[in-house]
């Protein structure tokens, strides 16, 4: 009877450790080590939006000019200019500030289109679609404008 | 033998003598246990649920972005600064000569057949999230928007028409 109190119950082991190396084996079959995301774009804008009649075009048609001195925010088809901000970390967040407002003002709007010179490097661009798509907003937690569409300044 | 061994009682010897045996045929696995936890923690904070596989090329930098999306397997492009144009990590030509763009055409076209076929036999889940004529691009983060301009435009000319743009995390303000 006392030698049956004294026996401790051992856990077996052996099953959890089967487990956790089949686990760590599918874990380093799937892991790579240099994460990687996607901005998703639709293809560049082949139509000039002042080619197609009036009667087929809806919503406000927001763009966003980039120009390697300055950003400026159009809407309409006309391209009406309605704020311009330049390239430094301030004016990124003055532009910041702007597109939420903008997206209060038109919350069914999903799409801006990247409108660009030829000289604006990617680096830029992409910091441009990270405003644009800005997620850390509680409102709006799809991001701003969640569709993204290129065109050529010419 | 030592003093408290001849004055143990038969009984006592013979269940000290089995403990003893027990004992040294036990195998300590809590440090084992430790690096696995470790292992284990480091691999969940790295894990990548996408099927997105990149073996970028040493000369094209990747920018950073506030971007958190994942992506999925798809028909992958790199370019680089030089405008050289990769399709995986295979140079299919230079931008900048009419034979290189030649040559890029038509590796494209093929790249579009292997993705149909592939489309093709998947099943009806992995439809879901892969589409046809997906493309993942990885461009260089000092590429000029003509040269952007200019691969999308000959990618969708050979029916690629959803374009992913590749980035790694990371603050992008400076």
């Amino acid at each position: 009877m006392a030698n049956k109190k004294i026996e401790i119950p051992k856990i077996n082991v052996v099953p959890i450790l089967d487990a956790v190396f089949i686990f760590i084996f599918f874990l380093l079959n799937n892991t790579q080590i240099m994460d990687f995301f996607q901005i998703t774009t639709s293809k560049p804008v082949i139509k000039d939006l002042q080619q197609i009649p009036p009667y087929e075009l809806k919503g406000k048609f927001f763009k966003t000019k980039l120009t390697t001195e300055n950003i400026q925010v159009t809407q309409d088809v006309t391209e009406k200019v309605v704020n311009t901000f330049s390239w430094t970390p301030e004016g990124m967040k003055d532009l910041k500030t702007f597109l939420i407002q903008l997206k209060m003002k038109n919350p069914s709007e999903k799409s801006m289109v990247i409108k660009s010179r030829g000289d604006v490097k990617y680096k830029r661009i992409v910091e441009v679609i990270d405003t644009v798509q800005s997620k850390d907003v509680p409102e709006y937690k799809d991001g701003l404008f969640r569709n993204i569409a290129f065109e050529e300044m010419r | 033998m030592s003093k408290a061994h001849y004055s143990m009682s038969i009984y006592q010897k013979k269940f000290k003598c089995i403990k003893n045996k027990r004992l040294d045929n036990e195998i300590d696995i809590t440090s084992l246990l430790d690096v696995l936890v470790i292992l284990l923690f480091f691999l969940v904070l790295n894990y990548n649920p996408t099927d997105l596989e990149i073996s970028p090329v040493s000369n094209v930098k990747i920018p950073l972005s506030l971007n958190r999306e994942y992506g999925n397997r798809a028909v992958l492009i790199q370019i680089s600064k030089d405008k050289d144009f990769y399709i995986g990590s295979v140079f299919a030509g230079s931008l900048l000569s009419e034979e290189g763009r030649l040559s890029i055409k038509d590796k494209l076209q093929s790249a579009y057949k292997i993705q149909a076929e592939q489309f093709s036999k998947m099943n009806q889940e992995m439809t879901k999230t892969h589409h046809m004529g997906n493309m993942n691009i990885m461009f260089d983060e000092e590429l000029a928007f003509d040269s952007m301009n200019d691969v999308m435009r000959l990618a969708a000319a050979n029916g690629f028409q959803h374009f992913k743009l590749i980035v790694m995390p990371g603050k992008t303000h400076e």
